[in-house]
């Protein structure tokens, strides 16, 4: 894996371990998302970057298995496939078609973009409050969560706020933006999701598949 | 020598005898008083010879190995709860660690403030990348490899991690920071520790350990302050809560377990053979008195130390190992004096009678020790001092001390035994052919045994130190990697620094970055970072900015790249060539500097690691030549090293014993082929010694060879015992005798094998088989010899 990875890993490091309890809808949705021992949805990101002359629109595909496995395909315009089972996490591009392996175990960065990654896709928002404030968006029509980084915390550097926004049945994200202090925005919407489905096994290879 | 001085003497003695035994035991009250300030050296260093390889080897790995580091393992008993539990046990134990002896207390490392000060090396990259890594990166900008990176960057936004890469993008399209990455992530992985980082803390594998390093100003040689400090440490780890356990981990447990082992050894050492010496002596003579004879060499033993311990500030443990010895090897004088008092009828006469005997051997017994004086090892000047002195006080408190508590004319005299001194034995010839036949099997065994040269086998640690060492090694790793060190010296921290470099980089050349882990490869000095930073900026301002600027313009177009996506790398491009301080509270490079360089005895000393590879070695040897304040520090060589450096000194050291041993032999013995005989019991106990250790499976360590050459002199002793029984009428009582000097001198020794101390024990093993077997060789193979061979010369 690259440096970018390794960069994020760190960059991600504001892992916390208070729970907050204080906020009775995180509170809420975290036990509701622990309820899924499984989610399987399709996804589209959209990237407004001041570095890129146009939005740039990811298709793919994401699966969480509780406890430890996390399946990310991005199908277009690029294919690329990342597996995080227990202590190993695999990738594949098609740009060097090969497949990276590593072991999460000796390996502290890592283990790192793993937390987070399960952190904020798995639910498990009681890992983040250490580096996030949590508010709730009273505005809304449907559940939300504002995340805004904590003064000193590495994330307050770059990112100015998360937000999640909640499927009415609060069982999962429905959508996710991430506003950045340059002004770039990533957007992430959650479609077709399932939970607690049958998950093809090859959902947990890291070959090519899907294409 | 002739004792006609003596009964004068004795005379003059026992006139004031209320004074000398006054004067004796203020001198005996003194001393031991002293002893109370008697400190040991537990270290190895007396062992080794002064100034050798071998010594500074030993010394350097001693002091760079950490030794100013403690490790406290705190481990929770439930796996659940371990995380919290740990957090919060090691967080309370830091701050409790207050002490003028605790200097800096590390629980592990915040992520993200590591995360900054890591990013400082990428900042100033410019000053750190090499010559070499600038042509790497002139050969990166052609128009096809920069459509490669721009490709790279797009797919790199395309993936999970483009979510938080696009500064990253930005401000350093070429990867530059990862050149800077990798020799970091080298660097911290040299260490050898398997350990992760969660929430700011060590974290073991298993996750249920932490571990907090500790540094202390406490050094490895002060015995009484390394149990200060280990006293201080345990009382807070009794504080820690229920459900974690902890272990201390430092080179302190050694010294002071070492102590406690050679203290403990000492007390039951001392009290066995005191015992045994008493229970034999009242035994065999039937008197009270003759415990006298023990309290002799016991009293010259305790004198002999205070002297001792006053010439050297320092005594090995060795010294006190040879105490019971001594006083099994002294108690002849004792023995002899009272024999002839009580078989005399004058007390003065009868020791005049006895001194020059009795005064030879002591010499030819002190001969041993006196070669010791030409060996350049520390610890064998101090055993000569304290054996030679042990064994002349020793002879004066048994010829003038000794007589003053004893009355005459107990025993049967001597001329009322009317039986042969020497009757040849039968068949002496093929006796003869059996011993010759023993002697070249023996000695064929005797080339199979070994030498153990790892001296840290003969260190004393309880089990429990090492059970714990082995519990810490399979938790977090060995904590070092097989590593051979490449270290340069110097008198500031520039000119080091300097000098490293120049060397980092011919190690570079000649084995590859790969395996050559060092500072100056990710902060190399200042004068070095000033010519880098000039390089930089002159291969920029060369039109390579210029060049990369248009083909990031073009390539990143076709990508969809906004025209201005690479600026902050051109605006920033040459702040990193800006000379600065060294950061002195940069936490990564605080602890890299921790690792990578010392201060050992006010002078400055980088350490740079490689793989301990003969090859390797041999490479780097070569490229030092013309460098003499670097050096190689192989562990692997280690071993040879110490072979060879106790080899030579052994050799010089016995051919001195020899020298002298068979020079006294001579005068006394005035013929060749006599003194042959002579010595022959000492060949035979040394080969028969060696054959037993082989057939033992028991490599010779140094405590072994030591003892060695104590077992040659003494069976030197018999055999001209038994030789001058052969040859004078009046030496009729000489087996007696004989047989009397070796059960004391082996219950002298025997008592070592009660110890816990590898290298006591040793001692004691060696002295046991050997004067055993020359014993054997003097009783049986002298009087063989002389038969044949003797008469000849008769």
């Amino acid at each position: 894996m690259n440096i970018c990875v390794r960069v994020l890993a760190v960059s991600l490091a504001f892992v916390g371990s208070a729970f907050a309890a204080d906020l009775p809808l995180l509170a809420e949705l975290q036990n509701s998302l622990a309820g899924a021992t499984n989610v399987q949805s399709e996804f589209v990101q959209m990237k407004q970057l001041a570095l890129l002359q146009q939005t740039v629109v990811i298709k793919g595909r994401l699966a969480v298995q509780q406890p430890d496995r996390l399946s990310w395909q991005v199908l277009d315009p690029i294919h690329y496939n990342l597996v995080i089972d227990g202590s190993t996490l695999k990738q594949w591009d098609e740009e060097s078609g090969k497949v990276q392996s590593m072991s999460l175990a000796g390996n502290p960065v890592f283990k790192v973009v793993v937390t987070q990654l399960r952190a904020w896709f798995s639910g498990q928002f009681d890992l983040l409050t250490k580096d996030f404030t949590v508010e709730t968006d009273a505005a809304s029509l449907v559940p939300r969560l504002i995340f805004i980084p904590r003064e000193g915390s590495f994330a307050c550097k770059m990112i100015s706020r998360v937000v999640l926004t909640f499927r009415e049945d609060k069982r999962y994200i429905q959508d996710m933006i991430i506003e950045e202090r340059s002004g770039d925005r990533t957007s992430m919407t959650f479609t077709n999701t399932l939970l607690n489905a049958v998950v093809d096994p090859v959902v947990w290879e890291v070959k090519p598949h899907g294409r | 020598m002739d004792g006609s001085h003596s009964p004068r003497l004795f005379s003059c003695l026992e006139r004031h005898r209320g004074l000398v035994i006054g004067l004796l035991f203020a001198c005996v009250a003194l001393s031991g008083i002293s002893l109370i300030w008697l400190r040991f050296d537990n270290t190895l260093d007396l062992m080794l010879p002064s100034g050798s390889p071998a010594q500074r080897m030993m010394t350097f790995l001693r002091e760079a190995n950490f030794s100013n580091k403690i490790v406290i393992s705190l481990e929770a008993r439930d796996q659940e709860t371990a995380h919290r539990l740990l957090v919060q046990a090691s967080d309370d134990l830091a701050a409790s660690l207050k002490s003028p002896m605790i200097g800096k207390v590390v629980s592990g490392f915040s992520a993200p403030d590591l995360m900054n000060d890591a990013g400082f090396f990428m900042r100033y990259a410019p000053q750190i990348l090499t010559s070499n890594d600038l042509v790497a990166l002139d050969a990166g900008i052609t128009s096809d490899c920069v459509s490669g990176t721009v490709r790279r960057l797009y797919y790199q936004l395309l993936k999970p991690e483009g979510m938080f890469m696009v500064q990253a993008i930005q401000s350093d399209p070429l990867g530059i920071s990862q050149i800077i990455l990798k020799r970091l992530e080298k660097l911290s992985t040299s260490m050898g520790y398997d350990v992760t980082m969660e929430n700011g803390h060590f974290i073991s594998r298993d996750g249920r350990h932490t571990m907090l390093l500790l540094e202390t100003t406490v050094p490895l040689t002060d015995g009484a302050k390394a149990r200060e400090l280990l006293g201080f440490l345990e009382g807070k780890l009794k504080g820690v809560p229920e459900g974690i356990s902890a272990s201390l981990i430092c080179g302190h447990t050694h010294v002071v377990g070492n102590e406690d082992t050679i203290m403990r050894d000492l007390g039951v050492v001392l009290t066995l053979a005191s015992l045994a010496f008493m229970v034999l002596y009242v035994a065999f003579f039937k008197d009270w008195r003759a415990l006298l004879i023990f309290l002799m060499p016991a009293l010259a033993a305790v004198i002999a130390l205070a002297v001792t311990a006053c010439l050297f500030p320092r005594l090995s443990y060795f010294v006190l190992a040879f105490g019971p010895v001594i006083a099994g090897i002294a108690d002849d004088y004792g023995i002899a004096a009272y024999v002839a008092i009580r078989s005399g009828s004058d007390r003065g006469k009868s020791i005049g009678h006895i001194v020059p005997p009795v005064t030879a051997g002591a010499i030819t017994t002190s001969g041993i020790f006196f070669a010791f004086f030409f060996s350049h090892i520390p610890g064998y000047y101090q055993l000569a001092w304290f054996c030679i002195l042990s064994i002349f006080l020793a002879l004066f408190l048994a010829l003038f001390v000794l007589p003053l508590f004893l009355r005459p004319g107990r025993l049967p005299s001597e001329e009322d035994d009317d039986s042969p001194s020497f009757e040849a034995p039968r068949h002496a010839r093929r006796w003869l052919c059996v011993f010759a036949a023993l002697f070249v099997l023996l000695g064929a065994i005797a080339t199979r045994v070994k030498f153990d040269s790892d001296v840290t086998r003969l260190d004393g640690t309880s089990p429990a130190t090492l059970q714990a060492e082995d519990a810490f090694k399979v938790v977090w790793g060995t904590g070092e990697k097989k590593e051979a060190i490449l270290a340069v010296m110097g008198d500031s921290y520039e000119s080091v620094r300097e000098k490293t470099d120049a060397v980092y980089e011919r190690a570079v050349a000649a084995i590859g970055a790969d395996r050559f882990v060092g500072l100056s490869s990710i902060w190399p000095s200042a004068q070095t970072r000033r010519d880098r930073a000039a390089a930089w900026t002159g291969f920029w301002r060369n039109g390579h900015e210029e060049k990369l600027r248009s083909m990031l313009a073009e390539h990143g177009a076709a990508r969809g790249f906004s025209t201005n996506a690479f600026t902050p790398f051109f605006t920033h491009l040459y702040d990193g060539a800006m000379l600065v301080d060294e950061p002195v509270s940069n936490r990564v490079l605080v602890n890299l500097k921790d690792r990578f360089v010392q201060t050992p005895r006010g002078h400055y000393q980088t350490l740079s690691f490689f793989p301990d590879d003969p090859t390797l070695v041999a490479e780097l040897s070569k490229v030092l030549e013309g460098h003499p304040e670097a050096s190689i520090i192989s562990r692997n060589a280690i071993s040879g090293v110490l072979s060879s450096a106790f080899m030579g000194e052994m050799t010089r050291t016995s051919a001195f014993a020899g020298v002298i041993i068979i020079l006294t032999a001579w005068l006394f013995i005035r013929s060749l082929p006599l003194t042959l005989i002579a010595l022959s019991p000492a060949f035979a106990a040394v080969i028969g010694l060696l054959s037993v250790m082989a057939l033992l499976n028991r490599p010779l360590n140094v405590a072994n060879l030591i003892s060695g050459i104590v077992v040659f002199g003494l069976s030197i002793d018999f055999g001209m015992q038994i030789l001058h029984a052969c040859r004078h009428p009046q030496g009729k009582h000489a087996r007696t005798a004989v047989t009397f000097a070796m059960i004391t001198t082996i219950m002298g020794a025997a008592a070592l094998l009660f110890a816990h101390h590898p290298a006591l024990y040793s001692i004691g093993l060696t002295l046991v088989i050997g004067v055993g077997l020359g014993y054997v060789a003097a009783m049986w193979m002298v009087p063989v010899l002389y038969a044949v061979l003797g008469r000849v010369e008769k």
